[in-house]
């Protein structure tokens, strides 16, 4: 037997591996593509178990399903299903959510999970996170998720990535009480913070975040301070309901602003700057600037950031940097919280309701029951009306992924979260911060006694009013494909102006151009299309 | 018993049978670094946002991302603001990481204890470093309360606010984290250099400093080298302890390649742009990289 040593050619080598890789690569390549084209596209929507008689949203189904109240339509409805569809026992359910409505959404949960069997998991994430875990979903479609709780301005990029689904007709037979009093969602205030894409109805919602204002009671109930105020502008506000006065329109908050400058142990101003969360704020100078409402957009879908009034709405918003503590715009909510809890910093701001979940918490407040809630400023009419748009700071909602298995389960488990009684539990859990969003809630004495009672001295009518009127007045942000974007870049550039950087013409400037080339990437036909349906949606009752 | 036969010669031909079974394994790592970067440069080609669907049905625009990315303001600034931290940061790192080996190079009282000083705050999560400066920075911080005291004057600067500032706290971050790195680094060059030299030098006369330059130097070269090329490659990518510091503002003051990507892609969803971003940096970094390794191949 030859003994000649037989060198391995490195040459023979790669050619022989690499061929082999390359051909993997694009077989696995084309395999991929071709698997993903023909995977059974997700369950439709509408497959609801029963026969569903279309109707608009509002008007009741002729057949109405099982059981009295929301949340029991919810359960008797998953009940059948599971029993219909064997779902099996143990069955888990997934559920991603911001880390603090873990303990709301977990507590609102616990009768689906008598009546179904299913298994939950919370996978609770930092709220900042929850586009980006919810969006790698969207790119995966690894089946994460059963049901998402996430931030209703995410809507657009959810629907033109097919991450959710339209839930319309689950809507309209399950008849989950949308809007109106005793215990639906506030009209039109609820468009802003849920559901609508084009005609498709994507989340249920479950926090609200509408701004209002809270302000020092103690000061503004102080004769001395009041006295001072008139002897230096020349006239006294006067009370919106109850006895204290309080701002009522944009000149009377600055006024006020001004008069309790009082660094460096307290601020005129709280409102936020920070980067993610400047933004919010802002809309309450812009949205009224014109009547019935200063829109971001026209019905063509250009941006009215740069007009004048847009541009004055900003230079009012940056206005008020004086009166602000000097590190305002790196302080997110956290660092605001804690130096007004603990210090007393600002005489007032404008704020989601959720400030005063964590000044309830603090057992070291400084301002426990000093504080006065109070509805958006406004401008003054001619008739000596008052015209106020408000501003969302935010606000949740539940969705269903369109990789979950049985699409009308999740629809009745977001039912069940988000029905009057589920919002309940939610929000008077301990540990929770879900702010109201069913006109139930926010006159509910248990919620009222858990967010607001240690907090503010409002008479109970009065905190029911404002939420009530900051509801009402809230105009939509855009629940469009694209509106994270929008509001990123608008964020982005508001900063910079605020920080010295460039002026509130630029920062306009800046803004439309971006905002044009984000409706460009969309298609602007189609973000037309659906951004005039959106407002179609809205009247303002006054 | 063909079949069997033949794969028994087969399996005897010496040149072909150690090749085949190692094909396994190497298809696997090779699909591994080449799959994602095929779906890559595809990407790169394409308008793909998950906004608007799935990447296989993205239009293909060839050429376009890149000429977006020639006329996009916010990513070349953001080069170059990466660029000058790594710059910035990687030298200071350097010269401070340097006068600390030097000082540590001989044996002294406690040196194993304050070498395990020094590394720490490289064992620090970037995260938490970030806090850590966020919180010192801010206009009631340590910071201020520091130049207070030492300047007698009343300092009262929101740091954080101010564009320039902010990128300087940010390096500052940097430098405070990675210089234990190049002293280490850099020590253990230090101590692994033949005595004989440097001892001979001595006998002969050599200041310090002469024996530090035209011997310690030249012989650290290849270890010099590494450190920066290292260190350069690991600040481009900085980006944790800016989200948490800055966010990237204010504005975009902070704003690194890394933060601009990751706004990009996950903010702004642009997964096509961004493929196509990723791409020219992953060509540019090797190339620099190459460059820069090339003189100690030489050696």
């Amino acid at each position: 037997m030859s003994e000649e040593k037989k060198e391995v050619s490195r040459r023979g080598f790669m050619k022989t591996a690499g061929a082999g890789i390359v051909g993997l690569a694009v077989g696995a390549g084309i395999g991929y593509g071709a698997a993903m084209s023909m995977a059974p596209t997700a369950p439709a929507a509408a497959t609801v178990t029963t026969t569903v008689t279309a109707t608009p949203p509002g008007l009741v189904p002729k057949k109405r399903p099982a059981g009295e109240t929301v949340l029991e339509r919810a359960l008797i409805a998953a009940k059948n299903f599971v029993k219909e569809n064997n779902v099996p026992p143990g069955s888990p359910f997934n559920v991603l959510c911001p880390s603090g409505l873990v303990a709301a959404i977990k507590a609102a949960s616990t009768k689906f999970a008598e009546a179904t069997g299913v298994k939950f998991e919370f996978i609770g994430v930092p709220h900042e996170e929850v586009f980006t875990k919810a969006m790698l979903e969207a790119t995966q479609k690894a089946g994460a998720y059963a049901a998402l709780a996430a931030r209703p301005r995410m809507i657009g990029e959810f629907v033109g990535a097919g991450l959710v689904h339209d839930l319309a007709e689950y809507v309209w037979y399950y008849d989950p009480r949308m809007y109106g009093e005793p215990d639906g969602y506030p009209y039109p205030h609820c468009y802003s913070t849920t559901q609508n894409v084009g005609k498709g109805i994507y989340c249920l919602p479950i926090d609200a975040d509408w701004g209002n204002h809270a302000f020092r009671k103690d000061l503004l109930d102080d004769p001395k301070e009041m006295d001072a105020f008139e002897k230096q502008y020349g006239y006294r506000m006067k009370p919106w309901m109850g006895k204290t006065p309080v701002p009522q329109t944009f000149k009377e908050y600055f006024d006020f602003t001004e008069f309790f400058h009082r660094p460096p142990k307290m601020y005129g101003n709280g409102e936020a700057r920070s980067l993610g969360n400047g933004y919010m704020p802002f809309f309450l100078y812009f949205h009224s600037k014109r009547e019935p409402v200063m829109y971001p957009f026209d019905d063509d879908m250009n941006p009215q950031i740069a007009t004048k009034e847009g541009i004055e709405a900003i230079q009012e918003y940056l206005a008020m940097k004086k009166f602000h503590h000097k590190d305002q715009s790196v302080w997110g909510y956290t660092e605001q919280v804690n130096n007004y809890v603990k210090n007393g910093l600002y005489a007032g701001g404008f704020w989601p309701p959720s400030m005063s979940h964590f000044a309830f918490a603090d057992p070291a407040s400084v301002v426990k029951g000093k504080n006065i809630t109070a509805p958006p400023v406004g401008r003054p009419r001619p008739d000596g009306t008052i015209f106020r748009r408000g501003a969302i700071m935010g606000g949740w909602g539940m969705f269903v992924c369109t990789t979950y298995k049985w699409p009308e389960l999740g629809y009745l488990y977001c039912q069940a979260v988000a029905s009057p009684e589920g919002l309940i539990i939610g929000s008077t859990v301990p540990g929770s911060w879900m702010d109201a969003q069913r006109y139930n809630q926010i006159g509910d004495r248990r919620r009222i006694d858990k967010t607001f009672r240690d907090y503010y001295a409002d008479e109970e009518s009065n905190i029911y009013e404002v939420s009530r009127v900051a509801a009402e007045v809230c105009p939509p942000i855009l629940s469009i494909n694209g509106e994270n974007e929008y509001l990123l870049t608008l964020d982005k550039e508001l900063h910079r102006a605020y920080t010295g950087e460039i002026d509130a013409e630029k920062a306009a400037k800046n803004t439309e151009a971006k905002w044009n080339e984000i409706t460009d990437k969309i298609g602007r036909a189609r973000q037309k299309s659906d951004w005039k349906w959106l407002k179609a949606l809205y009247m303002f009752p006054y | 018993m063909v079949g069997l036969k033949g794969l028994k010669e087969w399996s005897n031909d010496l040149e072909k049978f150690p090749v085949i079974m190692t094909v396994p394994l190497n298809f696997l790592l090779n699909l591994i670094a080449l799959f994602p970067l095929f779906i890559l440069i595809y990407a790169s080609q394409t308008d793909w946002s998950p906004s608007t669907g799935s990447w296989f049905k993205a239009h293909i625009v060839p050429g376009h991302n890149i000429i977006r990315m020639i006329g996009d303001s916010l990513f070349q600034t953001a080069i170059l603001r990466t660029v000058a931290i790594v710059a910035v940061a990687t030298i200071a790192e350097f010269i401070l990481g340097l006068i600390l080996a030097l000082l540590f190079v001989e044996e002294f009282r406690g040196r194993r204890v304050l070498v395990s000083l020094f590394l720490m705050p490289m064992m620090v999560i970037p995260a938490v470093s970030g806090y850590m400066y966020f919180m010192m920075f801010q206009g009631h911080g340590p910071i201020n309360r520091i130049l207070s005291i030492l300047t007698g004057t009343h300092w009262d600067v929101a740091w954080l606010t101010y564009p320039q500032y902010a990128l300087m706290a940010v390096i500052l971050m940097d430098i405070w984290q990675w210089t234990p790195f190049m002293f280490l680094i850099l020590l253990s060059g230090m101590l692994a250099l033949p005595p004989d030299p440097i001892n001979a030098a001595r006998v002969l006369g050599a200041s310090e400093f002469t024996i530090f330059r035209r011997l310690m130097l030249p012989m650290m070269k290849r270890i010099i080298m590494i450190a920066l090329i290292l260190r350069a490659i690991e600040c481009f990518k900085l980006m944790d302890g800016i989200y948490v510091m800055t966010l990237g503002g204010p504005g975009y003051a902070t704003q690194t390649i890394s933060m601009w990507i990751y706004e990009a892609a996950f903010k702004y969803l642009d997964y096509g742009y961004v493929s196509q971003i990723a791409l020219v940096i992953f060509v540019t970094m090797g190339i620099i990289s190459w460059f820069a390794i090339k003189p100690l191949r030489g050696e």
